[in-house]
């Protein structure tokens, strides 16, 4: 208990303020061969890679919250400054034979209110969806196809500490001014993207450290954006902030994606995610007459990455990078970096996996009798005994709650909370 | 069991914060300002901007009947600390709290 309290006085200066620990029930089960592809095909170590039979969901959830309160402090700004940011994580995967079916969904929101503009400002909001459907031909390779929405849930404004001049350029290729500090931007849920994908994939690896996924074929995206407007400010105005009146529009052509991620350690508490898409259009709604950008111009970009590293069972920090181009929404590279500690919870496949029970030796003629008492009661026997016989210490990584290194009667005491036996 | 409890409270939290606003955008304050500028023709120039100004502070900002014109949200008529008083045409900053 004084631990906890202690890391909640650790981290209240980044916004950490409340816990409560979760933990899975159970630790994952190894599977059996899910009667699909031959073990031959499988690059995978052993039974870690494999992919779970069965329905497999995974939530995540959490929250940041900051609050700085000053008051004639010399060298701040007196006011109060809040930041509230919530995040979803959640995720249905079906692998069946030859089918899997991945389901996620993410969510996430953030506002900060600062006293030099009195108001929240938002600060993160989007929504992704993505169902993906792959049929293993072959287990490392076969169809695929995939249907993804992208959007943000809220309303957004630009909101300014002072007036400015705003010169929108509309669609009709007219020009609105208008002088204040709020432009309103974007109405909920929009601009609302949807994507499409047919083609074929390929995992070459498969391991909990690294699964990598290749994906190319068709790939079509709609984006409803009728009406929105987004900031394209030119910094050689000073005098004025351009922005964009925006169109819904359509593209097909030929997509090429590559994902990897991960988890680093063996407890699963630091994982990783990577990935690089590009959408190049053949056919894609008209342009404006004096638009002459070719089909490389046009090509969409999307990179991401991402690294979560599970501080505690209700703490972790993430980072995130994504970097877009849609060149048919706005000509830019839209860059987001996030770096965010979060109090929360996770079950099922977002959860990190407990530690494992020391080994024992079990299948060792017991010699000495405090050995043979040890044997008699071990802690938790595992799944499939060792094939060593060796009592020789698992080479448990740094980061992860190693279990004790020797065997012993008891599990080792971690930092984490206990998974229950 | 408190989760789905805690996951309301979160979204609801979320809501509030973008959602139920009594601020104007500057594209609805400056409707409502040319729809008062209609009206009365003295509202233009530095009165119009107060009038933006005002009206991106609260929806339901008010005429002054003072000479140039002002505007001033309820609030701040009501005398609320910390309120930054009227939003006339020679102070168009108006930040509002």
């Amino acid at each position: 208990m004084t631990k906890r309290i202690s890391s909640v006085l650790l981290f209240a200066g980044i916004g950490l303020v409340s816990s409560r620990a979760f933990a899975d029930d159970a630790p994952p089960t190894p599977t059996k061969d899910a009667g699909g592809p031959t073990e031959k095909a499988k690059l995978v170590e052993g039974e870690a890679g494999k992919r779970a039979p069965g329905w497999t969901p995974g939530i995540a959830v959490g929250a940041t919250f900051n609050l700085n309160d000053s008051r004639n402090v010399v060298g701040q700004q007196s006011g109060t400054a809040f930041t509230l940011g919530a995040a979803l994580d959640a995720s249905l995967e079906l692998n069946q034979g030859i089918h899997e079916w991945r389901n996620g969904l993410k969510a996430a929101a953030g506002a900060t209110r600062a006293p030099a503009i009195g108001e929240f400002v938002k600060t993160a909001d989007g929504l992704k969806f993505e169902s993906i459907y792959l049929l293993h031909a072959i287990e490392v390779f076969g169809p695929f196809a995939r249907f993804g929405l992208d959007t943000n849930m809220f309303p957004s404004l630009d909101i300014r500490p002072t007036a400015v001049n705003y010169e929108v350029a509309n669609r009709d290729g007219t020009t609105t001014a208008y002088t204040g500090r709020r432009l309103a931007l974007t109405d909920s849920f929009k601009p609302l993207t949807l994507k499409e994908s047919l083609g074929a994939f390929a995992q070459p690896v498969n391991t909990d450290r690294i699964k990598l996924e290749g994906r190319a074929g068709l790939g079509a995206q709609e984006t409803f954006a009728d009406g929105q407007l987004a900031v394209n400010d030119d910094a050689k105005t000073a005098d004025k902030v351009e922005v964009k009146a925006l169109n819904d529009f359509a593209e097909l052509g030929a997509e090429a994606v590559a994902n990897a991620w991960g988890t680093i350690d063996e407890g699963k508490r630091v994982s990783y995610t990577i990935g690089a898409g590009v959408l190049i259009p053949f056919a894609h709604t008209a342009l404006a007459k004096n638009d002459n950008r070719g089909v490389v111009d046009l090509m969409n970009v999307d990179l991401n990455g991402g690294l979560h590293v599970k501080v505690f069972d209700w703490a972790s920090i993430d980072y995130k990078l994504a970097v877009i181009r849609q060149p048919l929404l706005v000509d830019a590279w839209q860059v987001t970096n996030s770096l965010l500690l979060t109090v929360g919870a996770a079950w099922g496949s977002k959860a990190p996996a407990p530690p494992e029970p020391p080994k024992c030796d079990c299948e060792k003629p017991a010699e000495d009798p405090a050995a043979k008492e040890k044997s008699e009661n071990p802690p938790a026997p595992p799944a499939a005994p060792p094939a060593a016989p060796a009592p020789a210490p698992p080479a448990a990584p740094a980061p992860a709650p190693a279990p004790a290194p020797a065997p012993a009667p008891a599990p080792a005491p971690a930092p984490a909370p206990a998974p229950k036996p | 069991m408190n989760t789905p409890i805690r996951l309301v409270a979160l979204f609801a939290l979320g809501a509030i914060v973008f959602g139920c606003s009594n601020r104007s955008s500057t594209q609805e304050a400056t409707a409502d300002c040319q729809k008062i500028a209609k009206i009365d023709p003295t509202v233009a120039g530095d009165a119009f901007k107060a009038c933006v100004a005002c009206f991106e502070n609260c929806t339901d900002c008010q005429q002054k009947g003072t000479s140039p014109p002002s505007f001033q949200c309820p609030d701040d008529a009501a005398g609320g600390a910390g309120g930054a008083g009227t939003t006339s045409s020679t102070s168009s900053t108006g930040t509002g709290k």
